[in-house]
Order: structure tokens, then sequence, then C-alpha cells
């Protein structure tokens, strides 16, 4: 599998569940990607991130 | 909503009642909800009509505020409650702008991977540390919000549905009537163009937000 598959297997997973093919070959594949895991951490992150940003207010310095 | 300052007024609404007497507070809270309804809802008439009315939920409900989550998060649940509602009516008013069916060029879009499927060197993604969303101070918050603004209108609106308002699929693909096949390619799309504008500005930024 490629990167651009693997990203978009790894932006699906937030969305829907993977079949077992794909999930054995999405984890194949970023067990020898660094920069397909990176991109898997960062997305996560930033759905963590957007969740967030509803509940925080960034003009306010009680919340910082 | 005028007389909010007067105590006697807010007298039965219990956890929530600092939070509504405070006019500093609920203007600003205002303001941050407007924005917010703005960026999925294109009708500013429409945005401003979700934020009166989640405002007036959250003051008929204030009993039930009991004051374990913050103020501001209960708020922005029933602000989000009502955008929903808005879009599904939005919809059924046929006032919807009609979203290309089952095409979406992507010439628009930047290159990530070369022919053979493989990160290009300039975006391939970098280490980022393992950044505590708790702990990302404003300055984040700002880069974070230029980055969603500038997302493609059709990446950004099924962005905002899934990721905001907490939609799911089925729901999203029926209000906007597109597949599934093609959500989910919007929201790939969506995820790599937030995360390249993230790490350019962010994360190792190496230009200003233009």
């Amino acid at each position: 599998m490629m990167c651009e598959n693997a990203t978009k297997l790894a932006s699906d997973e937030l969305d829907r569940r993977l079949s077992i093919g794909e999930t054995l070959r999405l984890r194949l594949h970023l067990f020898g990607c660094d920069a397909c895991s990176g991109f898997v951490r960062q997305i996560g992150m930033m759905r963590k991130a957007t969740r967030r940003y509803v509940a925080t207010d960034a003009s306010d310095p009680d919340e910082r | 909503m005028g007389n909010m300052g007067n105590e006697e007024v807010i007298g039965g609404y219990g956890a929530a009642a600092p939070f509504l007497a405070d006019a500093v507070y609920m203007a600003e809270l205002r303001q941050r909800m407007l924005k917010f309804a703005s960026l999925q809802l294109a009708d500013p008439g429409l945005a401003e009509d979700a934020v009166q009315e989640a405002l007036a939920g959250a003051l008929r409900n204030a009993k039930a505020f009991a004051g374990r989550s913050a103020f501001r998060t209960w708020v922005f649940a029933i602000l989000r409650n009502k955008i929903a509602d808005q879009i599904r009516f939005k919809r059924k008013q046929s006032q919807m702008i009609a979203m290309p069916l089952g095409h979406f060029p992507d010439e628009d879009e930047p290159r990530y991977f070369d022919v053979k499927g493989h990160w290009v060197p300039e975006n391939r993604p970098s280490d980022w540390g393992n950044p505590e969303v708790e702990l990302l101070g404003k300055d984040f918050w700002r880069v974070f919000e230029a980055c969603l603004d500038h997302l493609p209108p059709d990446q950004g609106r099924v962005f905002m549905m899934r990721e905001f308002v907490e939609m799911e699929t089925p729901e999203i693909c029926a209000e906007i009537g597109i597949t599934t096949t093609n959500m989910h390619v919007l929201m790939h799309r969506a995820r790599l163009r937030l995360r390249n504008c993230l790490e350019g500005h962010w994360f190792a930024p190496e230009e200003s937000l233009s």
C-alpha cells in the first residue's frame, strides 16, 4: 500500500469502520512508515482540537 | 435578554446565574457563538437566529446546568443542536446551495503525493511531538481558526458538520445530497489540507499566514 491510500484509510477510520483487510493493510503500512504514522497521530490530534475549540475561547484569559 | 444584569431576575438560574449576570462575559460569549455559527451557516441571518435561539434555550433550561462542565461548553452544546436544526431546516426549504453531485475535481488540491503515491518531500508530515491539546495557547487557536477558514467551501462545510456539529455520516450525506464515498474523499482532503496548514504555520512555521 502506498502513502496516499494509507492516509485515505486512516482518515476513513475516523468516519467509518474499516474492514479487517483494510485494517491489516493500514497497520502493516504504518508499521514501516514514519510519515503516515505521524499523519495518523496528527489527524487524531486535530479531531481533539476541533472538539476542544468549541469549548475554549481564545480571547478568555481565564482559560489560558 | 436586555435586563440580564439584574440580580433579581436571574435569581432562579442556579449555577448558571453568575455567568448570566456577567454582561461582559455574555457579550463575549455571544460574539464567540456568532462566529462559530457563521462558520457553518453561510447566511448571517440564520447564524444570528441560531445564536439567539441557543441563548434563549440556555436561559430557559438554566436550572439544568449543574456547573460540572464549563458553562461555555454547555451553551455551545445547545448551539450545536440549533445549528444542526438549521441545516436540516434549510435543506427542507431547498435554500441550500446545491453541491455538484459526485464530481469533485482535484486539480485545485495541493499535491501531497507523487505519481507512485508517496509523499512529496515538501508536504511530508514532520514530527509534531505529542502536543497536549489542553495546553495549547491562544496563538495556536488563532492559527487553527485561520487554517479552518482557508479550507475550500465544500471541504469546510463537510468538515464542520462532522467535527464541530458532530453529525453522523449518514445524516451529513442525506442533508447535503452526496454519497458516503464522496464525503470520505472530502474529509480526507480537508484533513490533508488542515494538517498541512497547521504544520506550515504552527508546528514548523516558515511563512506567515496570507
